[in-house]
């Protein structure tokens, strides 16, 4: 019996993701990172895209704060051990079957470049990135991951899921990759 | 009957019995089981239970390796699950019992009663009729960068109820996670889990041993600089331990005693003739005693064969009784037949009685025994009759000195003052242990890393197990929801409650859910969600007809996680696996709060009962062996001399007993199973004296006979398992007893009342 499993297969997108096509993908990070995301979810079932707005905020030691404001107040803490939510009292709830994206917002923000090619197809025309799923089992969940490169940092993401669904993500750096890695 | 006539009939029950044998073994029917507590019946039903109960975890082990956070040990991971895939024992192996999950099939599934599932806190605010929980915990999904379980179910469960229900069951409350890897952290240290699954046929006895052997060397290979800790759990591990072992001593013991038993033999008799004799001997009633265990048994337990080699002390005494007379009477075939048939006879059937009456007891392993050694002896005796009566050894010269009386030497009074004592010594100190724990005969390095798993994972050594009956499917997962909801509220313990029920809400429970989430979507109480959605997908899922997950529509991988439900009498009955404790008082508590009766199945303390039960049927059963051999004494002798002669054997078993407690400290089943053993062998020694008087061949033969028996069953005191030493210990103290006190015993006590007779 074989399963999708998903932190398994993001972690390894994890891992793998910034090194993959070294001559094709560079992107230099700083080790402190912060900034504003806005999200917009397309689904089917919506009749207008779900948008998130917050914050951002990575630091090498400490991993990504995924701090949503609207349009509910969540807190989301990415770390390689793992994707939390804080709850209501204050300490952060594991989240281990809801991490497949999260954890890939961290590979991207610490730019630990590996060997992406594993895993996805990578293609590149100008200043954007496309990683299509070479296992069927990944492919069934997310179709590809669009980026768009600027000044060496990320600055939309789009994913592309089955049914027509797609997540958008812009992201304003507010602090730059000033201590590059 | 003609001599020719029993030999013929000999051949001919030999050749039978290697004939049955030998179509066994071509057809692979003979089975062997080595679990101490399949032997024994523990009640009603929950033997059934007990076995449902433990199904879905028996195929699976754990095994919690202990290393550091670097590259190099996720690398040994990564390396290890490989090897251990490739293992053709291993069914699958995986960082996280999630992995075996076929999400997309299971979302599918569920997808289909798009409002039918709510997760333990959204039920809580069904229950406060909080629509906002509903909502804040959508946003909050939808808010999320990605989650597929969102992705897989949004288009059949718009609200998002069933993502959410998944999120719960998906969560690992108990375990952090790096990488693909989870962990658990303890004082400094990371271990990391391997969950594997056997093969079934891989765990059977005959293979267990070979898949734990292959596990363990794939286990041994790292690269790593230091050694890496395994901790391990599994009931293959222990049954593979314990088989190896009881193995081991079954041919050690076997091998040692026969090489002993021939040994004294060729000594003694100083001639070929009588050590073939013997080895025809035990051969043929070893024969007879498996033909008779296979014939009658599905499955044979090795603890069986273990006790049964005690048949070798029992069956040479005949042999050696047979070959004395022989060659110092010089009678041979019939007419020797004819001089030792009373005594032969007198004390094998008392023998043969006190084991056949083990068969009334309700303990597989006795009953084991008692085929084996009934068989066995009486097969000894034909052969002692048919084969060994007429193929007598040539007459010595020493006949006329070794058939004259020999006088007693001193010391009977001041033995029987000894034993006494010490019987009345340990009387005041008696105690017998029933603990089911003493009798486990598992490694101890084994019993210490299943408490150091539970420890760390929160897991009880022993499965515990609640049973709910009910008429149909449905009232045992109502039951099921009830009484998981009276253990949350009374206790808020991290042990794990696990029952299909986690998977499979009760119809009445998907009604509940169903029914308020359409009330939200009609009452306009979710109107933020309302808003957002294609009113086209909430008609959809308003306008669906009822329908209900049940047991048949589960995929089969998650049915296969619980213990099934178990008939009885005209109901079901469903178990909740509980890994954690459950004192009288908390079990009282949640019974407190339901209608229906639950039953807590402790296996430890139920198998300690179990074995009280046995302990006390075999006081009765000895009480009646010692009647029986009072009677049978008093019958054949006047009463008086009936009387002292069974006192002889009665007191011996019970100072062998006396001083086994002392030793020892307590007294076990095992120990009062060797009591049955010392009354048989000595109540031999009793008659042969009796009948033939105290002549130097009889004492010469009673002496060897204590030897060999000595032998046989004192070598197993050196056993790791504890019902088998405890069992020697006994029959070695016993035995030596009672050739010392035969050796002892008076002339006036064997021959008063002789005149009368």
């Amino acid at each position: 019996m074989r399963s999708i499993n998903f932190i398994p297969l993001v972690l390894l997108v994890t891992v793998h993701f910034a090194n993959a096509q070294a001559t094709a993908f560079s992107l230099h990070t700083s080790s402190d990172q912060e900034g504003q995301f806005v999200q917009e979810k397309h689904l089917t079932v919506l009749t207008q895209p779900f948008v998130t707005k917050g914050n951002y905020h990575y630091q090498k030691n400490i991993g990504l704060i995924w701090h949503t404001q609207q349009p509910v107040e969540s807190k989301i803490k990415i770390t390689t051990e793992g994707v939390s939510e804080r709850q209501a009292d204050g300490h952060f709830k594991s989240l281990t079957s809801s991490s497949q994206f999260s954890e890939l917002l961290l590979a991207l923000f610490s730019g630990e470049q590996q060997s992406l090619q594993q895993q996805f197809y990578i293609e590149q025309q100008d200043n954007r990135l496309t990683l299509t799923p070479k296992s069927a089992q990944i492919a069934g969940v997310i179709l590809k991951i669009s980026l768009l490169i600027k000044d060496n940092g990320i600055q939309q993401i789009v994913l592309y899921e089955p049914e027509g669904n797609y997540t958008n993500i812009f992201l304003n750096q507010l602090k730059s990759p000033s201590g590059q890695d | 009957m003609s001599q020719s006539r029993l030999l013929y009939s000999w051949v001919f029950i030999t050749l039978t019995c290697c004939v049955v044998l030998l179509y066994s073994s071509i057809n692979q029917s003979i089975k062997f089981d080595a679990n101490i507590l399949n032997i024994l019946d523990v009640g009603d039903n929950s033997g059934l239970l007990t076995k449902a109960a433990r199904e879905p975890f028996e195929n699976k082990a754990l095994l919690l390796l202990q290393l550091d956070a670097s590259p190099q040990s996720k690398t040994y991971l990564r390396e290890l699950n490989a090897k251990l895939a490739a293992q053709a024992g291993i069914h699958s192996v995986s960082f996280n019992p999630s992995d075996n999950l076929e999400i997309k099939q299971l979302i599918s599934t569920y997808s289909d009663y798009p409002l039918a599932f709510l997760s333990d806190a959204a039920q809580v605010a069904r229950d406060n009729d909080d629509y906002g929980f509903i909502i804040k915990r959508y946003m909050q999904l939808l808010s999320q960068p990605s989650n597929p379980l969102v992705t897989l179910s949004v288009a059949q469960a718009p609200l998002l109820n069933v993502a959410d229900w998944f999120s719960d069951r998906l969560n690992q409350p108990l375990w952090e996670q790096d990488d693909e890897f989870l962990f658990i952290q303890e004082q400094g240290l990371r271990y990391y889990p391997l969950f594997i699954e056997f093969v079934p046929q891989a765990i059977q006895i005959d293979q267990v041993v070979t898949t734990v052997e292959q596990l363990d060397q794939v286990l041994t290979q790292s690269h790593l600089s230091k050694p890496v800790v395994v901790i391990k759990s599994g009931l293959a591990f222990h049954s593979a331990a314990v088989t190896q072992r009881i193995r081991f001593e079954m041919q050690l013991f076997s091998a040692l005693s026969l090489i002993g038993v021939l040994l004294l033999t060729l000594v003694s008799f100083r001639n070929l003739r009588p050590l073939l004799c013997i080895l025809v001997l035990i051969s043929a009633s070893m024969l007879a005693g498996m033909t008779a265990l296979v014939l009658l048994f599905e499955q044979i337990h090795l603890l069986s064969l273990v006790f049964a080699i005690s048949l070798i002390g029992i069956a040479v005494d005949y042999g050696y009784h047979i070959m004395f007379a022989a060659k110092y009477t010089g009678l041979k075939g019939i007419s020797l037949i004819k001089h030792l048939a009373p005594a032969l006879l007198m004390g094998a059937g008392t023998t043969l009685l006190s084991y056949l009456l083990l068969l009334l007891l309700p303990i597989l392993l006795l009953q084991q025994v008692a085929v084996f050694v009934g068989a066995g002896l009486f097969f000894a005796v034909f052969t002692g009759l048919s084969v060994i009566t007429w193929w007598s050894i040539k007459e010595t010269t020493e006949t006329e000195d070794l058939a004259t009386p020999a006088p007693p030497p001193k010391g009977f009074k001041l033995l029987l003052g000894m034993l006494i004592f010490s019987s009345v010594l340990a009387v005041s100190q008696w105690q017998f242990e029933d603990n089911i724990n003493m009798f486990n005969s598992t490694p101890q390095h084994l019993l210490d890393n299943e408490i150091r798993v539970s420890q760390l994972v929160g897991n009880h050594q022993y499965p515990r197990f609640i049973s709910v009956a009910g008429k149909t499917q449905q009232q045992i997962l109502e039951r099921f929801e009830r009484t998981r909801s009276a253990i949350k509220e009374l206790t808020f313990s991290a042990y794990e409650l696990k029952g299909i029920d986690l998977w499979l809400p009760s119809i009445a429970t998907q009604k509940l859910n169903d029914h308020w989430l359409k009330t939200g979507l009609t009452q306009q109480q979710l109107t933020p969600i309302i808003n957002m959605l294609d009113p086209l997908s909430i008609e959809k899922i308003l306008t669906k007809p009822d329908s209900w997950l049940t047991e048949e529509k589960l995929p089969n991988f998650i049915r296969q996680m619980y213990p099934s439900n178990v008939k009885q009498a005209n109901q079901l009955v469903g178990i909740l696996s509980y890994m954690g404790p459950l004192d009288e008082e908390l079990l009282a508590q949640i019974q407190g709060r339901l209608d229906f009766p639950i039953n807590y199945y402790d296996q430890p303390a139920q198998y300690s009962a179990a074995l009280t039960k046995l302990r006390h049927y075999i006081l009765y059963f000895l009480a009646m062996a010692v009647v029986s051999l009072v009677l049978i004494m008093i019958i054949r002798y006047p009463i008086k001399v009936g009387l002292k002669l069974a006192s002889l054997p009665i007191l011996v078993a019970f100072s062998a007993l006396a001083i086994t407690q002392l030793i020892a400290g307590s007294v076990t089943i095992f120990n009062l199973l060797g009591c049955i053993l010392i009354l048989a062998l000595n109540v031999d020694y009793v008659f042969f004296l009796r009948e033939h008087g105290r002549v130097d061949y009889v004492l010469k033969s009673i002496f060897l006979s204590a030897t060999t028996s000595a032998l046989a069953f004192g070598i197993m005191v050196f056993s790791q398992t504890p019902a088998i030493w405890q069992f020697g210990l006994t029959v070695l103290l016993g035995v030596t007893l009672g050739w010392l006190l035969c050796n002892l015993l008076p002339s006036a006590m064997l021959h008063q009342g002789k005149k009368q007779q």
